[in-house]
């Protein structure tokens, strides 16, 4: 006897049964990988040698090397004494990352999940120069910083960080190097995510 | 030291940059006599008089206003490059003292737009060309050498903006060698007014995601004396015959605070912003070091 199967019914049994529990578990994977990397992101934000500097505040010294060991990011970029310039981004970065699956398709197993991940544009939103409110600290350490700030933050200014440079006419060059910084760890981020689901 | 791609880059970004500002943003003044005056000057070549305007950037290239390329000398008229040089980038002309003599007294007058917005290509940092410059504004009843009485190399007449290209890498973009040459081009713009400031940036900052062309070293319209090689010179002409165009990925405009300017208190009359862009390029950089 031949035995005819319709194969577009099965299917769709298989994807109704099989999709719920496959997703569940998938979804509880990528939920724990988002969750262990984003832990390891906030550690590498932490340690990075920009953020210590800059969380040491005027008296820190240039653990970075952006500034040749002279001075400190600090006073460099300008901020005023008592500032926090890193609670901003740190706030941005411990926010719970959003999973997103993707409509799914009765006729398919699959279902697509989205994580949304912080942007660089959302962080460099979040980090103003002190003194231009349109640029950021934080893209200038990875594209190079203009050494206005320390000039505008000298002590015959009423010293806002209380650690400036006396500066008179004329000034020396400003003498910063770039460092991979917040586009790296967001780099990683996106890498140790795929790899720490497997 | 032969052309490499960055003087390329800067000097096609610094015409188009030119260009925008004068078309679109209509940054000149309409053509008016010049009264030629001789000034000695520290930058003028050897066997050369050097005789300015009262005004410092004349318009070089327009689509609009007629840029004429000659000047009257005692009452004759005299074609750039017979004799003189038109100096457009700074508002002079160069006379031969083999032709006219070493004479200071020559009558020279000619008919030019003048900018109200210059636009200077710089190697300073943005520290020192706003703490260490000294800014002329320029008036409108009074004309620059009236006010300066002189000049100097560090002198610059404001408006003004000041290109330089900060930082730049490759980064790999397609099997085969292809990159894509990321450059960063900083300005500070200076200017007298929150008017003309706000005019700059918004012109700028509305530049994103467009492309300029790239005009090969040999193409460019000027000589060793800031003089037209080719004239009329054309910027639209220019940039239409070249096929290798440039992508501004990134344009963003920001203002130094209001806070910070009063600090700088030799330029407390100035209003100053930042425009801050980032180029796309696609191209084998390997390729031509090839042997």
């Amino acid at each position: 006897m031949k035995v005819r199967i319709n194969r577009n019914a099965l299917r769709k049994i298989e994807s109704s049964q099989v999709g719920p529990i496959v997703g569940a578990e998938a979804l509880r994977r990528i939920k724990r990988s988002v969750q262990e990397s984003q832990r390891e992101m906030l550690s590498q934000f932490e340690s990075h040698p920009v953020t210590e500097e800059i969380n040491s505040g005027p008296d820190g010294y240039n653990e970075s090397g952006t500034l040749g060991g002279y001075g400190n990011l600090y006073s460099f970029i300008g901020f005023e004494e008592g500032m926090d310039p890193i609670a901003p981004i740190r706030n941005l970065l411990k926010k719970a990352l959003k999973i997103k699956s993707s409509p799914r398709n009765h006729k398919s197993m699959i279902t697509n999940f989205i994580v949304e991940l912080p942007s660089k544009e959302e962080i460099f939103n979040m980090s103003p120069m002190p003194w231009a409110s349109g640029r950021s600290w934080a893209e200038g350490i990875e594209k190079g910083i203009s050494g206005l700030g320390r000039y505008l933050n000298t002590q015959s200014f009423s010293s806002r960080s209380g650690e400036g440079i006396q500066t008179q006419k004329p000034i020396r060059g400003g003498g910063f190097s770039n460092t991979k910084y917040l586009s790296s760890i967001l780099n990683d981020l996106r890498t140790n995510i795929i790899s720490n689901i497997k | 030291m032969n052309v490499g791609f960055d003087h390329e880059l800067l000097s096609s970004f610094y015409l188009w940059f030119d260009d925008r500002l004068n078309y679109f943003g209509g940054a000149y003044k309409s053509p008016v006599e010049h009264v030629f005056q001789h000034v000695d000057s520290v930058d003028v070549p050897a066997n050369y008089l050097a005789y300015y305007s009262p005004y410092r950037q004349l318009v070089w290239a327009s689509d609009k206003i007629a840029v004429p390329s000659h000047v009257t000398i005692d009452g004759v008229t005299v074609q750039d490059r017979s004799g003189i040089y038109i100096d457009y980038n700074q508002g002079r002309v160069l006379v031969d003292t083999a032709i006219f003599g070493n004479n200071e007294n020559l009558d020279i007058r000619g008919t030019f737009a003048y900018k109200t917005v210059n636009t200077y290509i710089t190697d300073e940092t943005e520290e020192s060309v706003i703490l260490n410059s000294d800014f002329t504004i320029s008036p409108i009843n009074q004309t620059f050498l009236q006010q300066n009485g002189g000049f100097s190399d560090k002198v610059y007449t404001v408006p003004a903006v000041f290109l330089t290209l900060s930082s730049s890498n490759n980064e790999p973009f397609a099997f085969s060698g292809l990159d894509n040459t990321v450059s960063n081009i900083r300005s500070v713009v200076v200017a007298d007014s929150n008017y003309t400031l706000d005019g700059v940036l918004s012109l700028f900052r509305d530049s994103v995601r467009s492309c300029f062309s790239m005009i090969d070293f040999e193409n460019f319209p000027f000589g060793e004396f800031s003089h037209i090689k080719n004239p009329p010179y054309k910027y639209s002409d220019l940039s239409s015959a070249s096929q290798s165009k440039v992508f501004i990925e990134e344009a963003r405009a920001s203002k130094l605070t209001d806070r910070s300017r009063e600090k700088i208190t030799s330029s407390k009359d100035y209003k100053i912003g930042f425009l801050d862009f980032e180029l796309s390029k696609l191209r084998y950089p390997r390729e031509s070091f090839s042997r």
